[in-house]
């Protein structure tokens, strides 16, 4: 089969099984068996099925997952979240798209202490949607931001998936995290003017409109809790990453122990808070290791037919065209992140990339952001978007109306963060040429 | 019908020992993770082997023992918008269809890595921390639990399709109820 | 006639020393030599086997050689194949290297009459081709420095092997484990002071702007790495294929490890120009390098009296060791001679 037709018929298969009703990790799981068993025989297929899904569960970094979103729970639950919006609605003097904006910038910085973006969208999907939806926002731009916002985890440093670039192509990880600083603050900007334009264009009017700000009452105690809380966990998860006393991966644990201890404080701690708590873990992080296995197989099929790399070297003699190479990787990589999920992708295709890039002159540190921004948008772009899946499974919002305004937000940043990098260089590489090396 | 939802009340207790087992296992990672930190800032010392207990056998514990419970509460995302605008009577036959399909995919994976399992229990497959040897097999017979519980979750529901009348996306929620929770 | 093509899984990244050195080479020259008859599909970086399956890959057929396998990660089913980690006073990549190979192909018959390759990997249905295995370990930190005996006992380090963490407690230093994808990040907050690393791995991890003291000529072993193919694989190639795979193996494993010291070099020279210190144990003052050097030796006799306990032959593969390793031109620690 040749590879344009084999690409093709992996296409219809996923359209084909989506329109029948699969389930999302199904479809992943079946034609990666399926697609292992024709280019191989079975017996391939059922060796990756006996080690890998142990292998993919038994993570030390993938532990941010149930904890992130446990984290959420304790912190939900005690209350303080709802405060939170009351006041911000408050202070902004009644507009809707300042909670909007405020969202996508708690995601930024939630980015800066996660590396997993499934985990925040989770978070934000439990903690934020709620409260947007009763400000008026519709339930899919709600959903959206809260996917949009914790995908952000993924170009803000720290990142598993620059890390993994950096490790892959022996480019220091520094630099990258610090050219990533940029082009990661420019997503999120690009975000909240979406926020703003959507917005806009259609509030739910099905909703009733928030008192106005004067009217609505929040006690200087409950204020007082509100601040208090928010600059216990801040400077737990913060100060604990930026003044060394955990790394990344065990702030979820430190946070939620600190939330936990927070819902203990102030007296929302009995048997139904943990029930609760343990099922809404549960629900969310189930769901997200059902597709992250599925994902697995299907990723070593791809791997295993060798597409990615047979359709990197086609393009290998444009190389006289850097910025044609570019945009042409970016549409290819922008389609595999659709599919497959990023670091699977940054495997399978990187080896063989990363040549072209050389020969084509570009440069392997802006080309490990430039490749990073795009894998953020594959967290929600459909069909396989982890951000949303995360984001959905916490909110109620169903994914498929997520993913309308999900995937207008990743092609807003795919135009202008993406376009301006390729214009403006420096955007990536000014930062860490600043540092005396 | 009757029979199958006692059949299923009892499979709910299965579940309700799963969620059990997670959160014990959740706190065991928080409360590890923590005092590591702790020992760590403290004495300048790691807890010694809490980076293994947790990666082999509480992050495992914490995650599988719970996927059917999270594939019963009907979150696992699947994108209606086609099937939805089927004619109705196509839509219950292609359901029990997509059902029984899911069903001898989870079956599958809960064979080969019961398989494993297995293997691994007669190599004896252990890993190595603080200084000593874990064995690691255990863990592993909780990838086929949790996937031939999704594959006997996707029989109930198969089942409930045959026997009742609608389309039962989870054994609790039709086709109408999960898109109503869904609007909230 | 029969023509093989063999997918291969590496853990490694395509830029790793050891690729770069042994494996891509080695396949260029066996692809060659072979005029065609081998070729070889690769899978760098892990992306088709996880680090640490590739036992179970190599049995179930998804590949047919692992380049490398890491025996030291599953001393379950390799329980003696952690030796070459054992700290040693005098080594080099070319050492290290010929030493393994010696060991691999040994008919010095260690326990119930069979050799160590017998033990260790015919029993597991396996073939180990020797390579050119890793630069000997060092101490790195990110600043702090061993001057008093007080210095070295403050310091946290990661450890990357059951060994490591034998020498870290016998000279008091504390150690912790976490992957090396952790470490960058926890080094550069100061959650962890530094690691037993080899130098010329650093530029893989973005180490070499963390690490700003490290301690030379102590010599904290070699990670421990064959190439492997399953027996039932490598019996059905024609002797001739066979001898041209052994033949390029044995050409290159001085050539990998002259890449490990051309590296080492280099990044020495750079990260010193940015204020890097390196400082041989010999330098150091007497008492600190006193305490460095004796937890070497109790390292071998833990390691010894661990493996016994399992009724492993643990001092016969200790002097099988120090023997080849002299016979190779390195050295032991002065208590070991007596073994
Ligand atoms: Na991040
Ligand atoms: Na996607």
């Amino acid at each position: 089969m040749s590879d344009p037709l084999f690409l093709l018929s992996i296409l219809c298969a996923f359209l084909i099984l989506m329109a029948a009703g699969f389930h999302i990790h199904s479809i992943l799981l079946g034609i990666g068996v399926i697609g292992l068993a024709l280019i191989q025989d079975f017996s391939i297929a059922s060796a990756f099925l006996r080690s890998d899904p142990f292998g993919q569960v038994a993570s030390y970094a993938l532990t941010t997952i149930p904890l992130y979103v446990i984290m959420a729970q304790f912190i939900l639950k005690s209350g303080v979240v709802q405060d939170a919006f009351i006041m911000v609605y408050k202070l902004s003097k009644g507009k809707p798209t300042v909670l909007g904006a405020m969202t996508v910038v708690i995601g930024g910085f939630l980015g800066a202490v996660s590396g997993s973006g499934a985990a925040t969208a989770a978070s934000l999907g439990s903690v934020a949607v709620p409260e947007l939806r009763s400000y008026g926002f519709r339930r899919e731009l709600a959903g959206a931001i809260a996917a949009a916002s914790g995908s952000l985890s993924g170009i803000i440093p720290p990142s598993i998936i620059l890390i993994l670039y950096g490790v892959i192509t022996e480019t220091p990880i520094s630099d990258l995290f610090m050219a990533a600083i940029i082009p990661g603050v420019l997503t999120m900007l690009v975000f909240v003017g979406c926020v703003i334009v959507m917005h806009r264009r259609g509030r739910d009017v099905s909703q009733p409109v928030p008192a106005p700000s004067s009217e609505i009452r929040i006690s200087a105690r409950r204020a007082i809790t509100v601040v208090m809380v928010g600059v216990f966990m801040f400077s737990l998860i913060f100060g604990g990453i930026y003044l060394g006393f955990v790394t990344p991966t065990e702030a979820g644990a430190i946070g939620a122990l600190g939330a936990f201890v927070t819902a203990l404080v102030l007296g929302k701690v009995n048997r139904s808070f943990m029930a609760s708590s343990v099922k809404d873990t549960a629900t969310v992080t189930g769901m997200i290791m059902l597709i992250l296995i599925g994902a697995a197989i299907f990723g070593r099929f791809v791997s295993f037919s060798l597409l990615p790399r047979r359709i990197l070297s086609m393009i290998e003699f444009l190389i006289q065209y850097p910025s044609v190479v570019l945009i042409i990787l970016a549409v290819v990589f922008f389609i595999l992140f659709m599919f497959i999920e990023g670091t699977a992708v940054i495997l399978m295709a990187l080896p063989v990339v990363l040549p072209v890039i050389q020969k084509a002159g570009i440069d392997v540190l802006w080309f490990g952001v430039f490749i990073s921004v795009i894998c953020t948008l594959g967290l929600i772009t459909p069909p396989v978007g982890l951000s949303v899946y995360s984001a959905a499974g916490t909110s109620g919002v169903p994914a498929s109306s997520i993913f309308g305004p999900a995937t207008k937000m990743a092609v807003a940043v795919a135009v202008f963060v993406c376009g301006s990098m390729i214009v403006f260089p420096e955007l990536a590489t000014w930062l860490p040429s600043t540092v005396s090396r | 019908m009757h029979v199958l939802n006692i059949c299923y009340r009892a499979f709910g207790f299965i579940k309700g020992f799963g969620l059990v087992l997670s959160g014990l296992a959740l706190a065991g990672m928080i409360l590890s993770i923590s005092a590591d930190v702790l020992s760590r800032n403290l004495s300048g010392n790691s807890i010694p082997g809490v980076y293994e207990v947790v990666m082999f056998y509480l992050m495992p514990l914490s995650v599988l023992p719970i996927v059917f419970y999270a594939f019963a509460q009907g979150v696992s995302p699947r994108i209606p918008m086609v099937f939805d605008r089927l004619p109705a009577r196509f839509q219950k036959a292609l359901y029990l269809f997509v059902v029984m399909a899911e069903l001898l995919l989870m079956a599958i994976v809960a064979f080969y890595s019961f398989e494993y399992a297995v293997d691994g229990t007669t190599a004896g497959h252990a890993f190595p921390a603080a200084g000593d040897m874990y064995p690691k097999y255990p863990v592993y017979y909780l990838i086929p639990i949790g996937f031939a519980g999704v594959a006997v979750e996707l029989a109930f529901i198969g089942l409930k399709n045959v026997m009742q009348p609608g389309v039962w996306i989870t054994y609790t929620k039709d086709q109408a109820t999960i898109a109503e929770e869904f609007q909230v | 006639e029969d023509t093989f093509n063999f997918r291969v899984t590496s853990a490694l990244s395509p830029n790793h020393g050891q690729w770069q050195g042994f494996f891509k080479p080695w396949m260029e020259k066996v692809e060659e030599e072979s005029d065609g008859r081998i070729s070889f599909t690769t899978f760098v970086s892990g992306e088709l086997v996880k680090a640490t399956n590739e036992p179970d890959a190599l049995k179930q057929g998804i590949v047919q050689i692992a380049a490398p396998l890491l025996p030291t990660y599953d001393p379950a089913l390799f329980p003696m194949s952690e030796v070459p980690m054992l700290p040693l006073a005098k080594s080099s990549p070319k050492i290290g290297s010929l030493a393994l190979k010696a060991l691999l192909e040994s008919d010095v018959p260690l326990k119930d009459g069979k050799t160590f390759s017998e033990l260790e990997y015919e029993a597991n249905g396996l073939v180990a081709i020797p390579i050119t295995i890793s630069e000997e370990y060092s101490i790195s930190t990110t600043g702090q420095r061993f001057e008093t005996v007080e210095d070295v006992k403050s310091v946290t380090l990661r450890t990357p092997s059951r060994i490591h963490e034998m020498y870290a407690a016998n000279v008091g230093i504390n150690s912790i484990t976490m992957p090396a994808f952790d470490l960058f990040d926890a080094l550069s907050r100061g959650a962890v002071d530094g690691s037993f690393l080899f130098i010329s791995d650093w530029t893989g991890y973005g180490f070499d702007e963390l690490f700003k003291y490290t301690v030379t000529d102590v010599n904290l072993g070699h990670f421990a790495s064959v190439m492997a193919v399953t027996e039932e694989q490598w019996n059905k190639l024609p002797e001739d294929l066979q001898k041209i795979m052994l033949g390029a193996a044995d050409e290159q494993i001085t050539e990998g490890a002259q890449l490990w010291v051309d590296r080492r070099e280099k990044i020495m020279k750079e990260t010193k120009a940015k204020g890097a210190e390196f400082v041989s144990v010999h330098d150091l003052p007497p008492e600190v390098s006193k305490l460095l050097m004796s937890g070497m030796e109790q390292t071998w006799f833990d390691y010894i009296a661990k493996l016994e306990e399992k009724g492993l032959p643990g001092t016969e593969l200790a002097r099988l060791w120090r023997d080849i390793v002299i016979e190779q031109g390195g050295d032991v620690p002065a208590a070991i001679h007596d073994l």
